[in-house]
């Protein structure tokens, strides 16, 4: 009964912290992006390292810079980028063109990512 | 958070122009021609221009004309030319709003681009070259010289001096765009011969967004583009645009096409003339009599704007030029002195040839636009990154088509901002090599 209890209450903390997507913006610097499609997408609480190495499931080279002052993170292929920086509750997405499946299935992976924890080691530059 | 792009738009403002910009909004608001009330508000107007006049080197202040700024400005002098833009001469460093306007005046031309070199100075003995080439060839006369003073990608500033005296040699007319030299390095438009000229009012000139505006010069054969009321004289609804010339029925507006034009244009182009009219029309010298009736100041101007914009280059001229342009100098040397010492990083330019207050860098193995997102969320520092709305420089000075990251200072900038700049990018930089 006692262990029952104690997952319950880990399940909770666990729902609780969650973070999830709110909603997308288009880029507050769009222009940064050279020619790319830029959304801003905010987020229900500032990312945390397991948010961000869950990230590296979409796919493509994940660079993740730990040693600044804010650890930066960036995953890159050759039709989207994204990237961020620890503790903000946002991050930056940009496409090569206006996909909107693209961008669906990083909303859709955000919400319905699994529990697997990657807290433990990470990919460096 | 520590501001460095005040190329964008200056920050912060002096407390006189937030006061200013204030007082402005409460007070009876400036009258521009239409009333007698505010008369402090037309006040501020002719105050605005003499202080511009002193900063700009313009001694006829009543032919400095506010517009909403100058991007503006540069579309409506571009177009009161009257000329083809193959008719134009501008450069490989310049802006959108020079490069945009001509290369969308005449479909199917485009102006002559002088090159820069990799610091992004132009060469007289480029222009003099183009120039004599151009006057032996069977090439559409060059009528037109328009640059920026400085670059807004690398700070490097232009011998305006001795390149308005060389296109004036071969018959050109000379515009100069002021919008990032304006309040924080020394113009002399009369001086250096400058037929038109157009300025923002929110950059190194500390006034707000949506104020700016333009000079003529006296005789200058710049016609008005835009009309409206001007609180003066309302009855009248046309202008004459030149001396009569046998080639115009009298009192024409050349602003329609001929038919036989007309419809084979995708859209309309009402400000781009035939070779047979703009040649009688523009090559005539402007009647300085009839100059002085067309006005180029119409609708209502942005009091509280320009108020402000009083106040700020009334600070300015307080704080002194010269002062001003020593202690930004300061900074952007002691930036490329340092940077150039972290390695990966890489400068465009040298405090030896760029003396304006901006300056742009890379680092090695990283974009520019994710070196300026990480000095912003991860050290809270506003840099501007890519290509700055200067298309054409950076396939000169070895940028390539990400661009760089730009830093521009102010008169506010200080030590500790450029101390917390370069421990950023030394560790930016240590990070990925």
């Amino acid at each position: 009964m006692k262990n029952i209890q104690q997952n319950n209450n880990a399940n909770q903390k666990k729902e609780k912290e969650r973070i999830v997507f709110v909603r997308r913006i288009p880029s507050r610097e769009r222009c940064a992006e050279s020619g790319w499609y830029a959304w801003d997408y905010l987020l229900s609480a500032p990312m945390d390292q397991a948010f961000i190495m869950r990230l590296k499931d979409l796919g493509g080279s994940f660079v993740f810079l730990h040693m600044l002052k804010k650890p930066f993170f960036k995953l890159e292929s050759d039709y989207y980028a994204l990237k961020g920086v620890l503790g903000d509750d946002f991050f930056r997405v940009a496409t090569h063109e206006d996909n909107e499946v693209l961008l669906k299935r990083v909303e859709n992976f955000i919400n319905g990512a699994d529990d697997h924890d990657h807290s433990e080691g990470h990919d460096e530059a | 958070m520590i501001y460095l792009n005040n190329a964008a738009t200056s920050y912060p403002k002096p407390q006189c122009v937030q006061k200013a910009y204030a007082a402005a909004l409460a007070a009876l608001p400036a009258g521009q021609f239409r009333s007698g009330a505010g008369n402090d508000g037309d006040d501020s107007f002719n105050l605005c221009k003499k202080n511009l006049g002193k900063l700009l080197g313009i001694a006829d202040t009543q032919r400095i004309y506010f517009t909403s700024g100058a991007t503006e400005s540069l579309n409506l002098l571009i177009r009161g030319c009257r000329r083809r833009a193959s008719q134009f001469v501008t450069t490989a460093q310049d802006h959108n709003s020079v490069l945009r306007p001509l290369f969308n005046l005449t479909p199917g031309e485009e102006p002559k681009i002088l090159p820069c070199d990799t610091f992004g100075l132009v060469h007289p003995k480029d222009l003099e070259q183009l120039l004599a080439h151009n006057r032996q060839s069977r090439e559409n006369p060059l009528k037109v010289l328009i640059l920026s003073h400085c670059s807004n990608v690398t700070g490097a500033v232009q011998n305006i001096r001795d390149l308005s005296r060389i296109a004036k040699k071969y018959g050109l007319l000379v515009i100069l765009d002021v919008s990032q030299s304006a309040g924080c390095l020394e113009v002399r438009a009369d001086a250096w011969g400058i037929d038109a000229l157009a300025f923002t009012g929110h950059k190194s000139l500390l006034g707000v967004q949506g104020t700016g505006g333009m000079y003529i010069r006296r005789g200058a054969p710049v016609f008005p583009v835009k009309f409206g009321g001007t609180g003066r004289d309302s009855s009248r609804l046309t202008y004459p645009l030149a001396a009569a010339s046998p080639d115009s029925p009298p009192g024409s507006l050349p602003y329609s096409l001929p038919d036989s034009l007309s419809g084979s244009l995708p859209y309309s182009l009402p400000y781009s003339l035939p070779d047979s009219l703009s040649g009688s029309l523009s090559d005539s010298p402007m009647d300085p009599d009839l100059a002085d009736t067309y006005e180029y100041e119409t609708g209502t101007g942005n009091g509280p704007g320009i108020a402000a914009l009083a106040a700020a280059t009334g600070w300015v001229l307080e704080k002194r030029l010269s002062a001003i342009t020593e202690k930004e100098y300061a900074c952007i040397r002691t930036l490329y002195e340092n940077l150039g010492t972290i390695p990966g990083v890489k400068l465009y330019g040298d405090p030896k040839h760029n003396h304006g207050p901006v300056m742009s860098f890379n680092i090695q193995g990283m974009k520019a636009s994710d070196v300026s997102y990480i000095l912003q969320n991860s050290y809270g520092i506003v840099t501007r990154c890519g290509l700055h709305c200067a298309p054409l420089i950076h396939g000169h000075i070895g940028s390539g088509r990400d661009g760089t990251v730009r830093i521009s200072v102010s008169w506010f900038t200080d030590e500790s901002d450029l101390n917390a700049l370069l421990h950023a990018v030394s560790e930016l930089s240590a990070a990925v090599s």
